[in-house]
């Protein structure tokens, strides 16, 4: 099956992110951008710790099963760069991200960023070992997307 | 188009409204549920109109548009139908309903009446002309969700 393109993914995105959009930005209109943001990230780390948790399930919580999709995004797309490698860590570049995209387009740039600030929580709820920093993020205003994940012994 | 069958359709709106069902419950948590429900209503309010109005400018917004959307998606979902035509009103019939069944099983059935009750709002941004009167609704406790959409000139 061929890969999806990149407009095909933001399609699928923004169709995921209709509804959530639309309460984040009634609830900016309503609580404010801080209390919003706030929601949002409260709600979204319970889901993506469950869905960490549910990665390690089917991955089996290592450091290496982990960075395997990585690198085989890098090598079916151009817009996935592995800056650099090693035992214990991984750099990856991203340089489209589809949720940014369909999140700007929605109108909830805010709610992307609240999204990007539970990847430290994803990464430890995948392995307690795992860290993540971001060094650059769209939703900060950089071009692309770039952070390491570190396994730490 | 192919047919969708309804448990797909229960799927793939269960994952569309995952984020806000998120944001719901962090915000009943924080502020109470009829505040998180007054917001709920608005932003759904919003994504309705905006359905409604791509719906008329693909489909035309008049009658016959209207009509010929509804004949397309009695063809492609296997829980509505459309029990009578006439030249200015249709009524539909449906056993099932996708986001009845998708918010239930959230456990979150007031969503879904409040969902329900942004129906006007959605004919009204179709057309002025057009509006809606629902017989009975699976969120009010009846066996379907029978529904009278009639043209005004």
């Amino acid at each position: 099956m061929s890969q999806p393109s990149f407009e095909e993914g933001v399609k699928k995105v923004i169709r995921e992110y209709t509804w959530a959009a639309a309460f984040f930005k009634e609830m900016v209109q309503e609580l404010g951008k801080e209390k919003a943001r706030d929601i949002a990230f409260t709600a979204l780390c319970k889901l993506r710790v469950e869905a960490a948790h549910d990665l390690a399930k089917r991955l089996g919580g290592t450091f290496e099963a982990f960075c395997q999709p990585k690198r085989e995004a890098a090598e079916k797309s151009e817009a996935v760069t592995i800056v650099e490698e090693s035992k214990n860590h991984i750099t990856v570049r991203v340089g489209e991200c589809a949720a940014w995209e369909a999140a700007n387009r929605l109108g909830a740039p805010d709610m992307c960023r609240a999204l990007c600030d539970t990847d430290p929580m994803f990464s430890q709820a995948y392995n307690p070992r795992m860290r993540y920093e971001a060094k650059l993020r769209k939703s900060d205003g950089d071009d692309v997307c770039e952070g390491t994940w570190r396994w730490e012994e | 188009m192919s047919k969708q069958t309804f448990e797909e359709r229960v799927e793939e709106l269960s994952q569309q409204c995952r984020w806000a069902v998120a944001f719901f419950r962090e915000m009943s948590e924080d502020f109470g549920e009829e505040k998180a429900l007054e917001i709920a209503s608005r932003a759904l309010t919003k994504v309705q109109q905006e359905n409604a109005r791509r719906t008329a400018e693909k489909y035309g917004a008049t009658f016959k548009g209207f009509r010929d959307y509804m004949r397309e998606v009695t063809s492609r979902l296997d829980n509505i139908r459309i029990v009578e035509e006439g030249d200015d009103f249709i009524r539909t019939s449906s056993h099932r309903c996708a986001a009845w069944d998708a918010l239930n099983r959230y456990e979150l059935p007031q969503l879904c009446r409040v969902y329900c009750d942004t129906d006007p709002a959605y004919v009204q941004a179709f057309s002025p002309k057009l509006t809606i009167k629902a017989k009975c609704r699976l969120s009010d406790g009846g066996p379907s969700c029978d529904y009278i959409w009639k043209w005004e000139e």
